[in-house]
């Protein structure tokens, strides 16, 4: 068939290049985001219906609310006790499950401080939308 | 009487020939920029400093690759629905330059 058809392959190259760039910018953020620092504090958080609590790695316990330090970097060891719950800070785009059985994590560090709503985003009963918490950032 | 999909053999070499002398360089050229693509990334990746105190912005992290992400989209639809806007545009049957296929001719 004696047709020229290199259109064809600028056209396939540009869409294919552009995927594989989102590909691999996704990749790329994910893994650093995925990636805790080694100084990172360990938060072991507890969901229940429905109300959530935090154990600090020097054994500090706190019950619907979570004091952090601005510019630390915090890993949360999330864990459930009777169903899937979610543990959303919704101002520091962390969300992640708390699967009863399993423990998840998820690391972030505070760079503002204030006064931050905590709350389950998955619907775990009766008083789900009332499973809050408070987080108070404060300086270092 | 020309045959473009037939089974004869020859048609489909000269296809083949045709397809390895234009596309080859084409092929190399795409897998350099792939390539690229990929390798940029990890290299920022490795070489990255991680340096106690600063820590990365996940929000800003997360927000700027939606709005990338979202870039690219908009980029790739609208290429693809472009294409389809033209196609149809070029080869409706009232365009001058449209040419009656040989299907239509009945030679097929």
């Amino acid at each position: 068939m004696a047709h020229s058809n290199w259109s064809e392959w600028i056209y396939i190259g540009v869409v294919v290049a552009l995927l594989c760039y989102v590909g691999a910018e996704a990749w790329n953020i994910e893994r650093i985001i995925d990636h805790p620092p080694e100084d990172a504090e360990i938060i072991k958080v507890t969901a229940q219906q429905w109300f959530w609590s935090f154990e600090h790695e020097d054994g500090t316990k706190e019950i619907g609310e979570l004091h952090l330090k601005k510019d630390h970097a915090y890993k949360f060891e999330l864990e459930s006790k009777d169903v899937i719950h979610n543990f959303n800070i919704h101002e520091y785009t962390v969300l992640l499950d708390a699967v009863p059985g399993r423990i998840n994590t998820v690391w972030f560090s505070p760079n503002v401080e204030g006064e931050f709503d905590i709350q389950c985003r998955e619907y775990c009963g009766l008083i789900h939308y009332n499973m809050r918490a408070k987080l108070f950032v404060e300086g270092a | 009487m020309k045959i473009y999909f037939g089974k004869s053999s020859t048609n489909l070499n000269n296809l083949a020939n045709h397809v390895k002398i234009s596309g080859m360089r084409t092929i190399f050229g795409l897998l350099i920029i792939i390539a690229t693509l990929c390798i940029i990334p990890t290299l920022d990746l490795v070489f990255a400093s991680e340096t106690p105190g600063e820590y990365i912005d996940r929000k800003a992290e997360i927000w700027n690759l939606f709005f990338r992400m979202m870039t690219i989209a908009f980029v790739v639809g609208g290429i693809i629905a472009g294409t389809m806007v033209w196609q149809v545009w070029r080869f409706r049957e009232s365009n001058p330059h449209a040419k009656r296929t040989p299907y239509e001719e009945g030679e097929l």
